[in-house]
């Protein structure tokens, strides 16, 4: 029976798994003994350089942006009531982006390392503060996911502006790594800057997760059983913004993660949009490590990027699960 | 005894009057049935008497203020149907009853105690208790009819509206929900209902108000209510009328109002 099986146990034992298994492969293949010493125990400098400078702080960071856009993707689905919906829906992930790519094309991101994962978490509030003054205005999530997408093409558009008039060769490649998505080469102080916005925005998502429930039934319903909707509105999105935001700082524009991950669970939690947030952020994490993973070892001559594979293969599965929906509006 | 007492209630969108400066109230023990065309402002003034949409006017249950209630307590006291869409997701009935206990605190994931008590009483009444572990997009239109009504029922409010509850059943159907409704009542539910069928609704009304263009034209016992010459003003039909008993006869040609 799958319900007998311990979802959360399982994917936290997941989580640790693929982490250590990150730490094991790259060009230089490290045995599991060699690994556990670098780790927890006195090993050769160069062991410790690899697990603790390269391979570790490159897995935990794809993990926590695959986890922030897989919970952030469960609490826009539950609020939209939409499989389909996710951080990039609203616009949020492409503003980042933006925003990210302004700090680089005008030099502000040489001038210190922090400006531009800063630049991109602004650029994720201002996004999440637009839809946010909106959400309060309006009744319809129609009318919020149009906004989103408008948003994103707008966001898409001045991208490519930046690209076209990109003064010099390598702000050009600087721009196309950002849009293209990576977490190569990330360190513990980068993840450092992005953690506490993304717990603080995982956190604001798990408060929302009891009004995400009584949105199965309706918006009008939801506000019948006694749900703040404003309030739920604005908690959802300030949430997803802060953690998508804080994900596209840390690693680029990374879509599809936030839509399957929820697909995924849901089956094993009884479709309860509160019981899909956790595990969605744990599989999430554990997606974007195994993809992170391939990348590395995929024979090719310039190093693939990982946000280039998860759209490979997120792009089908959207489609798929777009195609399997029936009935609903 | 509650009472839930709605004064000169008026509802506008882009300056157009919805619902026209409306008074009706709804009291323990009867079923309240509101009648009126499409397009009447039935709906709206249902959601304005909640709050649910920006409204003018007083509405109070026992003389408290529902516009000072948090959303959670007039859940509380009131409990609200709305005309049911599609579900967002294949969820499991018992899990949709259970969110009747939304405005106490309680959660699918987390139900127990007393909540549970209420939603398997909910479950029993509704006859559901079979079905309790199905995907509600297994469930056929009447099933989903009453697992909205055990949803209600296990709110434990002492006030009901339903914005009609029995839309698209066939007639068992429909009965079996009246008849539930009905059971609440006579044990001192309050319940307004909006229905489309006259029949049905003159068959199981304690009081009627009708509805048109934004304004209540009749309010009182359903015998003295329902009379020919009103049908013919609400809805522009012939109608023989012999106490809760209606026939409808056709579509008056010239409009008597």
């Amino acid at each position: 029976m799958m319900r007998r099986i311990p979802l959360i146990p399982a994917l936290i034992a997941g989580s640790a798994a693929v982490l250590f298994a990150a730490c094991l492969l790259g060009s230089t293949p490290m045995p599991p003994s060699r690994v556990l010493t670098a780790l927890f125990g006195t090993a050769a400098a160069g062991d410790v350089t690899i697990v603790w400078s390269i391979r570790l702080p490159r897995a935990l960071a794809a993990w926590l942006v695959g986890a922030s856009l897989g919970v952030s993707g469960a609490a826009l689905q539950g609020l939209l009531r939409n499989p389909l919906a996710e951080p990039g829906i609203l616009g949020v992930s492409a503003t980042a982006s933006l925003l990210a790519a302004v700090a680089i094309y005008y030099g502000f991101a040489a001038a210190a390392v922090w400006i531009m994962p800063v630049a991109a978490i602004a650029g994720a509030l201002i996004a999440t503060a637009l839809i946010t003054l909106l959400a309060i205005r309006v009744q319809s999530v129609v009318t919020l996911i149009l906004v989103g997408v408008a948003l994103s093409s707008f966001a898409g558009a001045a991208m490519s502006l930046l690209l076209n008039l990109a003064p010099n060769p390598f702000s050009l490649a600087d721009m196309i790594n950002w849009m293209l998505g990576s977490v190569a080469n990330r360190s513990f102080d980068d993840i450092a800057l992005a953690l506490p916005f993304m717990v603080s925005g995982a956190a604001v998502l798990m408060l929302t997760r009891r009004g995400l429930s009584a949105l199965t039934v309706g918006e009008e319903a939801a506000a019948g059983l006694g749900l703040d909707l404003q309030r739920q509105r604005i908690a959802v999105v300030v949430g997803a913004g802060l953690a998508t935001g804080a994900a596209v700082s840390l690693a680029g524009a990374i879509g599809f993660v936030g839509i399957i991950a929820p697909h995924l669970v849901r089956p094993w939690v009884r479709s309860d949009p509160a019981r899909v947030l956790l595990p969605s952020a744990l599989l999430g994490g554990i997606m974007l490590v195994l993809a992170d993973i391939g990348v590395r070892l995929a024979p090719t001559s310039s190093e693939l990027k990982l946000g280039v594979v998860a759209a490979l293969v997120g792009a089908p599965a959207f489609a798929w699960i777009a195609a399997q929906r029936r009935g609903a509006s | 005894m509650t009472e839930l007492r709605v004064r000169d209630l008026h509802v506008e969108a882009d300056g157009v009057t919805l619902v026209d400066h409306v008074g009706f109230q709804v009291r323990s023990g009867e079923i309240a049935v509101l009648i009126g065309p499409n397009g009447a402002g039935k709906s709206m003034a249902l959601r304005g008497a909640l709050g649910l949409v920006p409204a003018m006017g007083s509405v109070e249950i026992d003389g408290d203020p529902v516009s000072k209630m948090s959303a959670a307590e007039r859940a509380r006291r009131i409990a609200y149907l709305p005309q049911s869409g599609p579900m967002a997701w294949p969820a499991r009935v018992r899990d949709v009853v259970a969110l009747g206990r939304f405005a106490y605190g309680a959660s699918p994931s987390r139900i127990s105690g007393e909540d549970w008590q209420a939603v398997e009483t909910a479950l029993g009444e509704c006859q559901l208790t079979d079905l309790a572990d199905r995907r509600v997009d297994t469930l056929s239109g009447g099933e989903t009819a009453r697992m909205h009504c055990a949803r209600a029922f296990c709110a434990r409010t002492p006030l009901l509206i339903a914005d009609e509850p029995v839309a698209a059943l066939d007639p068992a159907q429909a009965f079996r929900i009246m008849d539930l409704l009905k059971t609440k009542a006579e044990a001192g539910l309050g319940v307004l209902v909006v229905l489309h069928d006259i029949t049905l609704a003159a068959r199981y009304a304690d009081r009627m108000i009708l509805m048109s263009e934004g304004r209540i034209l009749a309010d009182g016992p359903t015998v003295g209510v329902l009379t020919p010459d009103a049908l013919a003003e609400l809805y522009g039909i012939a109608a023989e009328v012999k106490g809760r008993e209606i026939r409808l006869t056709g579509v008056l040609t010239e409009p008597v109002a």
